[in-house]
């Protein structure tokens, strides 16, 4: 079993009458990619400024490598890298001086780790052009650049490819990839392309109005993501009757499209289908499916089961 | 802490407004010089140190705190309306350290540096045409030496009010302000008041030292000269140097306090 490298207990963050944060507890194994998902204010850019030092915790306690103090947590955090909210960017410098400026405020001796660092993200070739003339993808990029720039062992990424292109977006996920496989590197991920976290993510941690609403591991959620039948017919509503009275069918869903969705009954669909037929709900579309991460979020929040 | 303070004097060549300022700063004696030539008559050979320090000196540092309030302001402020400052706690510095190394800069460029480029042409002056019969060089360098305190409080201030209000834009707006506000009150408690507010601001403080207008006419070698009379008394002295020390204390550990206890959003 992997080592807990990070944990927080009962953490809660108030801001006025409203809480960020509220009795959260949740742990971080080493290696593991864990994405944060959760809609809008959900309080995952407030936990993630917590781990960072940003913001002070009005109740509980956060560890990092096992230290609680402050300035043990400092010190853990120079293991560490961060892109929170806004990647690290001075607009009238280029990518190269604003790398420069972090290096020497990181304390890293080897100068030549800031043209490693261009490479891996791409941006080499952005000569003397101010960020201020950067599209969002290449702060993004330079925001990335940053957190490389020390060699964490531990990364937290807000929204990290947020404003990429498709291309950029496929990089980034394998350079996470990469670093995790390779330098063992921890990641706590949020973003709101929860297909890409899908692709990426070894844990999933469900946050809505500052509180965990679930925790699972990849595995687990290929076990919760069942399979479905989507179904559409001559008449969706005299199908959907047929359905649940003739059939059983109790998990019966209507789409936004007006199509079907059973999550039950899947081994009985030669049955399913004749009733439909003689019941004057002739099927038109038949289609096995799998809930995605995506699909799962949504039920969640949404208070569905699945 | 060192880092944080070495990343900032990086960042210094960095920034156009900062570079602009410091230039600014080291031009406007030249500008101020000329126009004494223009106006006085002056031959070049007769440019002294002393002459520079009764004739201009005094307005130019005057003029020169807007300069300094770029400086200190944009080099302090500027990464914190773009959240760049916030890398440096992400970073894993301490907070204490990351402000300690903040205002080391501040200080560094705002009162060091500056205090050193508005005094440079008192110096190079007196290296090319010699002190002159002006005014008596040790009251001139007391003065000068002095006006370092007050520079010291008010650079403290503009890094509180950065700190306050959590941008450079909204610094700069406010320290400017208060400059022209206490220039304004200074003048009405002067004028209607007849109130010498020898203390109160820091621009009555500098102005105070460095203000010098009592002369009476000598003759040096056939020649007949203003001589001004600089001595200060010894409670102005101690005095401006007592507010100025305790205000920039003040300034500084609310600064500390803004920076240390806050939440950065």
């Amino acid at each position: 079993m992997a080592e807990i490298i990070m944990e927080a207990k009962a953490l809660t963050k108030q801001y006025g009458k409203q809480k960020a944060l509220d009795n959260v507890n949740f742990k971080v194994r080493e290696g593991s990619i864990v994405g944060l998902v959760g809609p809008n204010g959900a309080g995952k850019t407030t936990a993630m400024k917590v781990m960072g030092g940003l913001v002070f915790p009005t109740e509980g306690s956060i560890s990092i490598y096992g230290e609680t103090s402050e300035k043990g947590l400092c010190h853990s955090r120079t293991r560490m890298s961060f892109v929170i909210e806004t990647p690290y960017a001075k607009e009238n410098m280029t990518a190269r001086e604003n790398l420069e400026k972090q290096r020497i405020q990181k304390g890293i001796p080897d100068k030549k780790r800031i043209d490693e660092v261009l490479e891996i993200v791409n941006l080499t070739d952005t000569g003397k052009k101010p960020v201020k003339n950067f599209s969002m993808g290449m702060r993004q990029r330079l925001g990335l650049a940053n957190a490389l720039l020390g060699k964490p062992e531990f990364m937290v990424l807000d929204e990290p490819i947020n404003g990429l292109d498709p291309e950029g977006i496929v990089e980034i996920r394998e350079l996470l990839k990469k670093l995790n496989k390779e330098e063992k590197t921890t990641i706590i991920i949020s973003s709101h392309i929860l297909s890409e976290l899908s692709l990426l993510c070894t844990d999933y941690i469900f946050v809505d109005h500052g509180r965990i609403t679930g925790e699972l591991s990849s595995e687990e959620l290929e076990r919760e993501c069942c399979e479905y039948f989507r179904i559409n017919t001559v008449n969706n509503e005299k199908a959907s009757a047929i359905l649940t009275h003739e059939c059983g069918i109790t998990g019966l869903e209507a789409t936004e499209d007006g199509k079907l969705k059973i999550y039950d009954g899947l081994d009985r669909i030669e049955e399913i289908s004749t009733a439909l037929y003689k019941g004057g709900a002739t099927p038109i579309e038949l289609c096995r499916n799998a809930v995605n991460l995506e699909e799962y979020y949504m039920r969640k929040v949404q208070g569905d089961r699945i | 802490m060192i880092n944080v303070f070495r990343s900032l004097n990086y960042y210094v060549r960095k920034d156009l407004a900062i570079v602009i300022a410091l230039i600014s700063i080291v031009s406007m004696p030249l500008l101020a010089m000329w126009f004494m030539r223009a106006l006085d008559g002056m031959e070049l050979s007769d440019m002294t140190g002393a002459s520079y320090f009764t004739g201009v000196n005094g307005d130019v540092v005057v003029i020169c705190m807007i300069a300094v309030m770029v400086i200190v302001i944009r080099l302090v402020g500027s990464d914190m309306s773009d959240k760049s400052v916030n890398y440096e706690i992400l970073g894993g510095n301490r907070r204490i350290k990351a402000y300690l190394g903040r205002i080391a800069a501040g200080l560094l460029w705002g009162t060091v540096i500056c205090w050193a480029l508005m005094s440079m042409p008192i110096g190079y002056l007196t290296l090319i045409n010699g002190w002159g019969n002006n005014v008596d060089m040790k009251w001139a360098l007391i003065r000068q030496f002095l006006m370092f305190l007050p520079l010291l409080r008010m650079v403290s201030l503009f890094i509180f009010l950065t700190f306050l209000v959590g941008s450079a834009g909204k610094g700069m707006a406010l320290a400017f302000v208060i400059i022209e506000a206490e220039a304004i009150f200074d003048m009405i408690a002067y004028e209607v008041l007849d109130i010498e507010l020898k203390y109160a601001f820091f621009t009555s403080s500098i102005s105070q030292i460095m203000r010098v207008d009592n002369a009476k006419s000598i003759v040096v070698d056939g020649k007949q000269v203003s001589f001004y009379l600089a001595e200060l008394p010894a409670e102005q002295i101690w005095k401006t140097a007592a507010v100025s020390l305790i205000a920039a204390t003040l300034y500084l550990t609310g600064a500390a306090v803004l920076f240390i206890r806050k939440d950065r959003n």
